[in-house]
């Protein structure tokens, strides 16, 4: 159990940039959520 | 950063963590890397186009504004393309040169929770010089449809949504002469993010290109059709400053405390006096503002608000399953293509390069550091990613001349199969017949590493730092 918990704090620790990236769902009462992009320019994902 | 499956992922997550629904648009520039395209790379971009529009049929998006890169291989693609598409693709202006009626949607209405939106395309006049001219299309000036077409669409609906490939200067042009616009989606490939800025009542908003991040504005709409200014980034601003003048205050207090600073410096002492005044003031704004946004977030509506986010699509984030499938099909079919078009040592390469092996003859000790670096496995690494065959990235990942001749990549020989010397200090061929008459760049400029390392390629690239780190050591072994 303890192990366990080692382990979450250690991917917590090394994941944490992409927990802060997603979003969050902290604001409530909205009527809707626009969701824009702009010139994705025939790119499915980075180069490399 | 970035990618259709992380962008997938993302929106999936705020559409479970919302109550909310969303409405998801792309304000155009969707399909094509370049309004202009050789006929050698209209194939693979022809499939990565497909590929995005299956992406996007299963993200949900509602709408797609037409910009001048999404004319790239012509109306005739454009319309198998909207076939395929389970979104609207939407322009007011682009018109049939005859009849000089829209060929595509102009607009369209969609409910989304208990409002009806209207959605309006708008192409900037620009496309019309990358129409084919067997197409029979034309794009009229705004000037001529948008006043119709808004005041039909917004007879009917709660808000208007237009997406532009007009610069911004012109979007508040168009907001300033026509009425009904309540939100402007602003589309370029050379855009920044910025902060929605309100014009004449318009929430004019932009992202910057490439789905690096994602736009996402939490909308509480009001019958008043009135926007209220974001008193949140006012709020912000206030903070900041409060903050400021508080470290100031405690930067002279301490100097104060270890070496008796102001009673030497008058200036200083004034300046000190000054900020402990306006503390008291700035705090007592700021509390007030606080109140401010407080009632307005839970007392009664009086005008519509907004609240603007930019998520960062980090590599970090975890793929959409579906959409990675959908872009790993893509890649594949759009590699097979140019195999078939030019299979590995076929092609020419070009005769004035002489590969890294040539330069490490006599220049051992520069080669040795380049094998360490990552321009040494630059066409390996995307190769890695699938990506190796993708004649939009391929001309930065190999030493050879950027001129858009890209299948040649495919084949050239082994030693310009890296971001070689070469690449950096050009072609080396005479160089090597005669070192003493033929002379090569010795240091290459920050230009030279633009023309790959670009915003949107490379945001964090910083040329001192990069030359110290990549810099050939001087010397000739």
């Amino acid at each position: 159990m303890k192990g366990c918990l080692i382990l979450m704090l250690i991917i917590a620790c090394l994941t944490g940039s992409a927990w802060a990236a997603t979003p969050t769902a902290a604001i409530t009462g909205q009527d809707f959520i626009l969701c824009y992009s702009n010139s994705i320019q025939g790119e499915t994902e980075p180069c490399g | 950063m970035g990618g259709l499956s992380k962008k997938a992922y993302s929106l999936e997550l705020l559409g479970k963590q919302s109550k909310a629904p969303l409405l998801l648009l792309d304000s155009g520039g969707l399909l094509f890397t370049q309004e202009k395209l050789q006929s050698s790379r209209a194939t693979q971009a022809r499939i990565t186009a497909e590929g995005i529009v299956e992406a996007y049929n299963f993200m949900g998006y509602k709408a797609v504004g037409i910009a001048s890169a999404d004319l790239t291989t012509g109306i005739d693609f454009l319309k198998d393309i909207r076939s395929r598409s389970k979104f609207a693709w939407l322009s007011a202006n682009l018109v049939q040169a005859d009849s000089r009626k829209p060929i595509f949607q102009d607009g369209i209405q969609v409910e989304v929770g208990k409002l009806k939106i209207a959605i309006i395309g708008l192409t900037e006049e620009r496309a019309g010089q990358f129409l084919d001219k067997n197409d029979g299309a034309m794009i009229l000036p705004w000037q001529e449809v948008l006043p119709g077409v808004i005041s039909r669409f917004a007879r009917q609906a709660d808000l208007v949504i237009l997406l532009s490939s007009y610069s911004q200067a012109d979007n508040k042009k168009i907001v300033a002469q026509v009425p009904g616009i309540n939100l402007i989606l602003q589309a370029g490939p050379g855009a920044k993010n910025l902060m929605p800025e309100l014009a004449n009542n318009s929430l004019l908003l932009q992202i910057a290109p490439r789905g690096k991040q994602q736009g996402v504005l939490d909308v509480f709409w009001h019958h008043s059709k009135i926007w209220q200014p974001d008193q949140n980034a006012e709020l912000l601003a206030k903070e900041g400053d409060v903050d400021r003048t508080r470290q100031q205050i405690e930067n002279f207090d301490r100097q104060e405390k270890a070496t008796g600073y102001l009673g030497k410096n008058p200036a200083a002492q004034k300046a000190y006096e000054f900020l402990k005044e306006q503390m008291p003031n700035q705090e007592k704004e700021l509390a007030s503002l606080r109140k401010t946004v407080e009632t307005m977030q839970t007392g009664p509506r009086e005008k519509a608000r907004y609240g603007n986010r930019f998520i960062d699509l980090e590599k970090s984030l975890p793929d959409q399953p579906e959409v990675l499938a959908i872009v790993q099909k893509t890649k594949q079919q759009a590699n097979l293509v140019v195999s078939k078009a030019a299979p590995a040592g076929t092609a020419q390469e070009k005769p004035s390069y002489s590969g890294w092996r040539a330069c490490a003859t006599c220049h051992q000790q520069q080669a040795d550091k380049w094998e360490k670096s990552r321009h040494a496995d630059a066409l390996r690494t995307l190769i890695t990613k699938g990506q190796g065959r993708n004649l939009d990235c391929l001309p930065c990942h190999v030493t050879s001349l950027l001129t858009g001749n890209e299948p040649n990549a495919l084949a050239l020989a082994a030693d310009l199969q890296q971001v070689g010397c070469e690449a950096c200090h050009g072609p080396g061929r005479q160089h090597v017949s005669g070192p003493d008459k033929w002379h090569l760049t010795r240091n290459p400029g920050e230009e030279v590493c633009l023309r790959c390392h670009q915003p949107g390629h490379d945001d964090s690239f910083e040329f001192k730092s990069k030359l110290e780190q990549l810099g050939c050591p001087s010397g000739l072994h």
